[in-house]
């Protein structure tokens, strides 16, 4: 498998920058890769690198400037970029931009905003595309193997009900797809042989597939459903390819729980994640609300920023409130 | 005796010149028709991978290509490797391009090049409805050039053949 995480994050996003940006941010003196979580293009106004210094302006010269000196993207700038992400195809992303993001090759997304067209009350579109976020994925291959143990049940061979939650850019995916690749290729050394991983990859941000081959390392005998909606792709799964494991990324909605709820009763284990800051926060979500009640989770990562984006705070089983790890 | 041969040698030239020459235009004629008729199927194709296999463009074009003969096969893959080649071309850029460059290799005419170039207009900037239509235009004009290029052959085939060697014969007639 050719997994894309050979080519720097750095050489995958520059393709599909702007030349004008790119030789911006080339330009600079500052490490400004090192870290680097999102470049933000908004029309006529100020352009901003965010990494874990915080927000970064840059002038046309690529030097750290105050926002009112820094570089301004122009229209022709955004039309380049979009161009670029989209493989001049905007008609092959048209559910995307329905949804607001593009994933390109990588895994890396590029967040739009812009004006929404309403069509027979939904999204059908965004035109006048005004503001683009390019969100840097990166794979960290072994954050999440201390971990894994807590979510394997030795006695009966199988895989807990688990949950990642942390606020938006907290690495749940990161977290989440290097669970997948433990859980897949298996740990010999913590005592477990692979299980059958499906992942549902409905924002090909786990395995950040291109043209449906994942480019991330998920594990070698791991299943990657590309670009599928995840209520629909969890039972498609379910029937297909007999997993002993499914994972899919940001649950949230009534119909994702009555999936994962199909799904755990069909003896199948998920793991998903949720935005959520907190358990208080997590139970407050309608959508998650009947889930939590149900029990359904064994486990539960909570991610921080304590030690840096992704840090694991603690791993608890909620059923008992046994707390199994805690940052201290 | 041998001028004789000298003159017998230069009419036999003069009248294959000629003949030659008819055959030629009357091919151009027959190939327009074939060319044009190549095209046509190559938009059904690209609306095929737009709207089904919804590829994008430059491995749309790359498909499309493969699949038909020259002059047509050169334009897909030209306009592909220049998606490809990263200069942060534009779609309708590109194809205009591809289309410039491979004309001169083919017998369109250039009503049919401004055609060709026609697909181009929205290419790779509107949702799949759009391009749709785009094609739909594009094809509807074909059909007209498409028949026009048919009715130009039926006519003017026999013509041209007619006239290399009719030509031929009232030059060798001239110079004898």
């Amino acid at each position: 498998m050719a997994h894309a995480h050979a080519v720097p994050a750095r050489d995958q996003v520059n393709s599909f920058l702007p030349q004008r940006i790119r030789e911006m941010i080339d330009r600079s003196p500052l490490p400004l890769w090192d870290g680097m979580e999102e470049i933000r293009l908004r029309l006529g106004r100020p352009l901003v690198l965010h990494g874990r210094s915080g927000d970064i302006f840059l002038d046309e010269n690529g030097t750290a400037v105050t926002p009112e000196k820094a570089y301004r993207p122009d229209r022709t700038d955004l039309e380049r970029a979009l161009q670029l992400i989209s493989s001049s195809s905007l008609y092959a992303f048209e559910q995307e931009l329905r949804c607001g993001y593009l994933t390109v090759p990588g895994g890396h997304r590029v967040g739009l905003c812009g004006q929404a067209v309403v069509e027979q009350g939904r999204v059908a579109r965004l035109k006048h595309i005004t503001g683009l976020n390019y969100r840097i994925a990166r794979q960290i291959i072994g954050t999440a193997l201390p971990y894994v143990c807590y979510f394997v049940d030795y006695r009966r061979q199988r895989v807990k009900h688990g949950l990642i939650i942390s606020p938006p850019r907290g690495g749940k995916t990161t977290f989440l797809r290097d669970l997948a690749r433990c859980l897949g290729d298996g740990v010999v050394e913590l005592g477990f042989r692979g299980f059958k991983v499906a992942v549902i990859d409905e924002r090909s941000e786990i395995a950040g597939s291109f043209q449906g081959m994942p480019q991330l390392d998920v594990g070698h005998c791991t299943d990657v459903l590309d670009a599928c909606p995840k209520v629909e792709g969890m039972m498609m799964l379910l029937r297909s390819m007999a997993p002993q494991v499914i994972v899919t990324d940001e649950i949230g909605s009534e119909a994702d729980a009555a999936a994962v709820e199909e799904i755990i009763h069909a003896g199948v284990a998920v793991i998903a994640t949720a935005h959520a800051g907190s358990l208080a926060e997590l139970q407050a979500r309608p959508g998650l609300r009947k889930l939590w009640s149900m029990q359904v989770f064994e486990r539960v990562v909570i991610l921080g920023r304590s030690r840096g984006v992704g840090t694991v705070e603690q791993i608890l089983d909620p059923r008992g409130g046994k707390v199994y790890f805690r940052r201290s | 005796m041998s001028a004789l041969y000298f003159k017998l040698a230069g009419a036999a030239c003069i009248m294959a010149a000629a003949a030659a020459y008819g055959e030629f235009r009357a091919r151009t004629l027959v190939q327009r028709v074939n060319q044009l008729q190549q095209f046509q199927r190559s938009l059904k194709l690209l609306a095929a991978e737009i709207a089904f296999a919804r590829s994008v463009l430059p491995y749309a074009f790359k498909t499309v290509g493969g699949q038909c003969s020259s002059p047509v096969r050169e334009i897909y893959l030209a306009a592909s490797e220049a998606l490809l080649a990263g200069k942060e071309l534009p779609a309708n850029v590109a194809w205009r391009e591809a289309v410039l460059q491979s004309y001169p290799q083919s017998c369109f005419t250039a009503t049919d090049r401004e055609i060709i170039e026609s697909v181009g207009v929205s290419l790779g900037v509107s949702e799949q409805e759009g391009q749709m239509k785009q094609i739909q235009l594009t094809a509807q004009h074909l059909e007209f050039a498409l028949e026009e290029a048919r009715d130009n052959s039926r006519r003017q085939v026999k013509l041209w053949r007619y006239l290399g060697y009719i030509s031929g014969a009232a030059l060798i007639i001239l110079l004898l």
